[in-house]
């Protein structure tokens, strides 16, 4: 799972309080090198994606993006009442594609002058209705920024501004994919969403974006596209700001800025706080070194156990508690133990509490 | 804290215990049939085509079927696994039996749900796989319905009935879960599930055979003699099966966990109106497709059976279910009151009013909420509720049924239950008859009628509650 | 940094001129050699063509000798171009491979390669060469697939290539191993009749007015870094 761009920032934001994952971020590291820096072990588990899933991802967005894009403009033209074989599309990586030095910087270039001349009244076609991977940015802190590439910006003839757009090949039945995947995505789409209205700011356009975005996912029959969908995205908006500010400082904390800081970033792990939670499992692979960190208290038992009893509250506390070899320090605490006797009781195993369990 | 506190000490206790505890005190599906069919898949990640597959009966060796090439167009590889299930269901049905199918993991339904929808009307697939199509199709609608007694999903049903002393999200691999269920003696459960997870229970090959098999496949499109292909072929077929092996055993080791949980069989009364209901339902999807209702009718009935067969599977665990019930109780949905007087003018005639008196906590009822027995042998309607001293509530309730035989003493105990099932349908229908006539646009139009611009408001909203402005 | 990529520091000429140690790719014969096929490919073409299409043409075309041949390495023979001619006057110098330019403010398109000595109306991609672009090339390779089969090694990989572009013809469905050549050929040459003269008003009108602005470069173009926001 990449660190970079906006699903480097969509992690942030599905755990701000991680300073640890922020770090990573921020210093861009290989997730399982800095697992295996960290905790000087081999990582055992599974990690990142499978080439399977890879390929076709590439093979789907290759389908939208071939002939010149005649997939995409099929699905994206009635939705804005194009001529589809009118449209005009430039993409922005077969202008300057990946290798070459600087890539990100220049077809950020190329974006912002599509841009200035939306903002100077031109409309499509003397602007392309369509482009593909335009090249936005975030600021994080004086002259750097965080590089964010949405698959694709649509001309919306209504606002008069582009909208931003995500592909993902994950099938959709029932009108749906699959709900964590979907939530990624939009965290990412709110990246892009921001990053493009941070562009707009500079060129007076920014009552033009509105926080929403198309995405456009496949159906289960091969990489043919689904109809595409528009979202509405301010939570998503929101929360990808609050975890820029948390990008930038915990970057100016370990003034650690760009790529493969991991020694240093290993060398400030103590002072960096961690936020063990559920969603950790499927995104981070410091899970298991993070669970053993809090193994002995409640949140080892999920989001829910923390919720009800504390984050921080040690599972031993609540046994003695139980116990009644602790005394509670409260009226709450009383009712608590009392609670989990009749849970115990409930269940059939009163006795682990009075030492026969 | 309601129903999730106990469940999240049961997790508590679990990992004090080193091992799962039970959250029902019966089973919530019936029995398996003499012969259940089974299937496991290892499906391509991303494209979730199907690249291995066992399947058969349970407790029996399975037939396997790998595919070395599963993009390809053609899949007749799948055929021998379409006349297969084609032959169980059928079979059942001959024989008047209830159909079960049972698959570890939710993904496994997923891939049982994607080959549906790609062959149940392939005009390049075979007949035969275009009735496994429909027929997969058929399953996975009916998976959907509460109380359903086809489809067994194992890390489903194991997490409905026990709980772990880990998360909820570690207990979606199933693997994970079967640590905890049955532990191995002298390892900690922890431990072992933390070790389990290590392989995906997901219907995916492990990544190192993964990378290996996609290797070969690249080698193999390079071959240039036979013998080469075959060589290589072997070799992807090889890893598949150990995939596919491993899935299989996987989902035999929990299906024989979950009836070793050795809980109650839930009454007969519940379990055969719901295994008659999904068997119907089955019928109907096998004949006449399972596609999923896209207009206001069909919506609507289908809203209202999901809802019908929620309340009838909550009833059933109110009434037969004790550890459910304590859990429902904690939350107020289930209430222990006592019988203080019956007044009923005419002795075994309407109107019969009791007055019950309970001293539970929480209760979760106001006047018109209507109630019945877990017993069934009454169902009423609150009439008043008052507080009294000592923590006492008064609670007149006025029967609806049972005015006869069913009719409780005085100082009776009973515990009554929130959660009586209404089935709207048959009423519904006159409902949607006059909706119909109406032809509201809102409902069966695709576009809307223009709209009728609304009077203007006063300035002085004083004016328009005094009814000065009158459309 | 690689060899033979733009350095952002570069203008065009007359600042082109790089320091010899700081020169492209050296010119071995299989570079030549590289350069001759795709020339060639390009005459065969007749309109600017994407790598990722002149990738496949050129294995379909001379076989096993381009087998391993991608996208990225046709990229960076083009991109040496910029470091081997940058001080030289093009027009005198042999045909050599550079990119089509943006209709609007004449921005190279990298991966979009077209001959040198092909004139600047027929490089530049105005809003409607896109489309014009694709029916062009897709009329073409059916074009070849139909009447030079023996002057193609792989004429199966040209028919799947052609059947990868007629995917992209409107109301077309492409069977699998199912080539109806003639029929996407009369299809997209029919297309090219209704459009192909507002689009080269387009690119005329292009070439004309890039032509004027200061610091262009009939074969480079505009480097991105002259073009400030506004600024044309």
């Amino acid at each position: 799972m990449s660190l970079t761009g906006a699903r480097g920032l969509a992690r942030i934001s599905q755990n701000p309080r991680c300073d640890l994952q922020t770090a990573m971020v921020v210093g861009q590291v290989d997730e399982v090198e800095f697992y295996e820096a960290l905790t000087r072990r081999q990582f055992e588990g599974e990690y990142g994606e499978r080439a399977s899933a890879r390929r076709r991802g590439d093979k789907f967005e290759a389908s939208l993006h071939g002939n010149n894009a005649a997939n995409l403009r099929r699905i994206l033209a009635p939705r804005f009442g194009y001529d589809c074989e009118r449209m005009y599309v430039r993409s922005l990586t077969d202008e300057i594609p990946d290798h070459m030095a600087d890539a990100h910087r220049r077809r950020y270039l190329r974006t912002e002058r599509v841009l200035a001349d939306v903002a100077g009244g031109y409309e499509p076609p003397s602007v392309p209705h369509l482009l593909i991977e335009p090249q936005l940015r975030l600021p994080v802190s004086g002259s750097r920024f965080v590089y964010v590439a949405p698959d694709f910006a649509v001309f919306d003839p209504a606002a008069k501004c582009y909208v931003v757009g995500e592909e993902k090949s994950m099938i959709v039945r029932g009108g749906s994919p699959d709900r964590v995947d979907l939530e990624r995505t939009r965290r990412q789409a709110g990246a892009e969403t921001l990053a493009l209205r941070a562009l707009a700011e500079q060129l007076n356009l920014c009552a033009r974006v509105r926080d929403r975005a198309i995405f456009v996912f496949s159906s289960p029959f091969d990489v043919t596209p689904h109809p595409p969908v528009e979202e509405y995205l301010h939570a998503e908006v929101s929360e990808i700001r609050r975890a820029l500010e948390r990008y930038r400082a915990v970057s100016e904390e370990l003034q650690v800025y760009g790529r493969r800081d991991e020694k240093k970033i290993i060398a400030h792990t103590h002072q960096l706080r961690i936020n063990f939670q559920n969603s950790c499992l499927s995104s981070c692979a410091l899970f298991y070194h993070c669970k053993s960190r809090v193994s002995e208290t409640v949140l080892v038992l999920g989001d829910e156990a923390g919720d009800v009893f504390g984050g921080a509250t040690e599972l031993e506390h609540l046994y003695a508690l139980a116990d009644g070899t602790a005394e509670a320090s409260s009226a709450e605490e009383a009712a608590l133990a009392a609670r989990l006797r009749e849970t115990a009781a409930l269940l059939g195993v009163e006795g682990i509490y009075s030492g026969k369990g | 804290m309601g129903t999730d506190f106990d469940l999240l000490a049961g997790r508590l206790w679990s990992r004090r215990l080193g091992r799962a505890l039970p959250v029902r005190s019966t089973y919530s599906v019936a029995p398996d049939p003499p012969e259940t069919f089974g299937i496991a898949f290892i499906r391509v990640a991303g494209e979730e085509r199907v690249q291995a597959v066992a399947y058969g009966l349970m407790g029996a060796c399975p037939s396997v079927i790998t595919i070395c090439n599963p993009l390809a167009r053609g899949a007749h590889e799948l055929e021998p696994f379409a006349r297969a299930l084609d032959e169980y269901l059928m079979g059942c049905y001959t024989r008047k039996r209830l159909p079960r199918v049972w698959l570890a993991h939710p993904a496994a339904l997923t891939v049982l749900d994607l080959l549906g929808y790609r062959y149940q009307s392939n005009r390049h697939a075979s007949e035969e796989l275009r009735t496994m199509g429909r027929q997969c199709r058929a399953l996975c609608e009916e998976a959907i319905f509460p109380g359903q007694q086809v489809l067994a999903v194992a890390s489903m049903l194991l997490t409905e009935h026990i709980v772990t002393g880990q998360s909820t999200v570690e207990d979606q691999h199933l693997g994970a879960v079967l640590a905890w269920v049955d532990p191995p003696q002298g390892h900690d459960p922890a431990t072992e599930s933390q070790r389990r997870s290590l392989v995906p229970a997901a219907a995916l090959l492990d990544q190192g055979r993964d990378k290996k098999v996609e290797r070969l496949r690249r080698l193999a499109r390079k071959c240039e003699s036979r013998s080469e292909l075959e060589s290589t072929n072997g070799q992807i077929h090889a890893l598949l099966e150990e995939g596919v092996a491993q899935e299989w055993s996987l989902l035999e080791e929990a299906r024989t966990a979950f009836w070793r949980l050795g809980l109650a069989p839930a009454p007969p009364s519940y379990t055969e109106r719901l295994v008659e209901a999904s068997r119907d339902r089955l019928r109907y999807f096998l004949s006449f497709g399972a596609n999923q209702p896209s207009r206001p009718h069909s919506l609507a009935r289908r809203l209202d059976t999901y809802e019908y067969l929620a309340a009838l599977v909550e009833e059933r665990d109110a009434c037969s279910d004790a550890l459910v019930r304590e859990r429902m109780r904690k939350a107020g949905r289930v209430i222990a009151v006592r019988v203080e007087s019956v007044d009923q003018p005419g002795p075994g005639r309407n109107p019969c009013t009791l007055t019950l008196t309970t001293d539970q906590h929480v209760q979760r009822v106001r006047p018109g909420t209507v109630l019945k027995s877990a017993d069934g042998r009454i169902r009423g309607r609150v009439v008043t509720l008052a507080q009294s001293g000592e923590g006492q509530r008064h609670i007149i309730f006025r029967l609806l049924e049972g005015v006869r035989k069913g009719r409780p003493r005085v100082g009776q105990l009973l515990d009554l239950i929130d959660t009586v099932p209404f089935d709207p349908r048959r009423v519904k229908r006159d409902v949607y008859k006059l909706m119909r006539e109406d032809e509201s646009p809102i409902v069966y139009h695709r576009r809307l009628p223009p709209s009728v611009p609304r009077h203007a408001l006063p300035d002085r909203l004083l004016d328009l509650a005094e009814g000065r402005f009158r459309r | 940094m690689l060899r033979g990529t733009v350095r952002e520091s570069m203008t065009i000429s007359p600042v082109l001129k790089i320091m010899p140690s700081q020169a492209g790719p050296e010119d071995t014969a299989s570079n030549v050699a590289l350069r001759e096929a795709l020339l060639e490919a390009l005459s065969e073409l007749t309109c600017p063509t994407y790598t990722d299409e002149l990738a496949p043409y050129l294995r379909a075309r001379h076989g096993r000798v381009y087998r391993t041949l991608s996208a990225t390495r046709i990229e960076r023979e083009v991109e040496g171009v910029f470091h081997r001619y940058g001080a030289e006057d093009m027009s005198s110098s042999e045909p050599s491979l550079y990119t089509a330019i943006t209709a609007e403010h004449g921005e190279p398109i990298m991966k979009l390669i077209a001959r040198t000595d092909w004139p600047l109306t027929q490089r530049v991609v105005a809003a409607t060469t896109g489309r014009v672009r694709h029916l062009l090339i897709t009329a073409r390779l059916c074009e070849l697939a139909i009447k030079r089969k023996s002057h193609f090694a792989d004429h199966h990989a040209l028919l799947r290539l052609a059947a990868a572009h007629a995917r992209g013809l409107p109301d077309t469905v492409v069977r699998y191993e199912k080539y109806d050549l003639e029929e996407w050929l009369a299809l997209a040459l029919e297309l090219i009749r209704a459009t192909s003269e507002e689009d080269e008003e387009a690119r005329r009108g292009a070439a004309a007015r890039l032509s004027s602005l200061p610091g262009f470069h009939p074969v480079f173009g505009m480097p991105d870094e002259r073009l400030e926001v506004g600024g044309v």
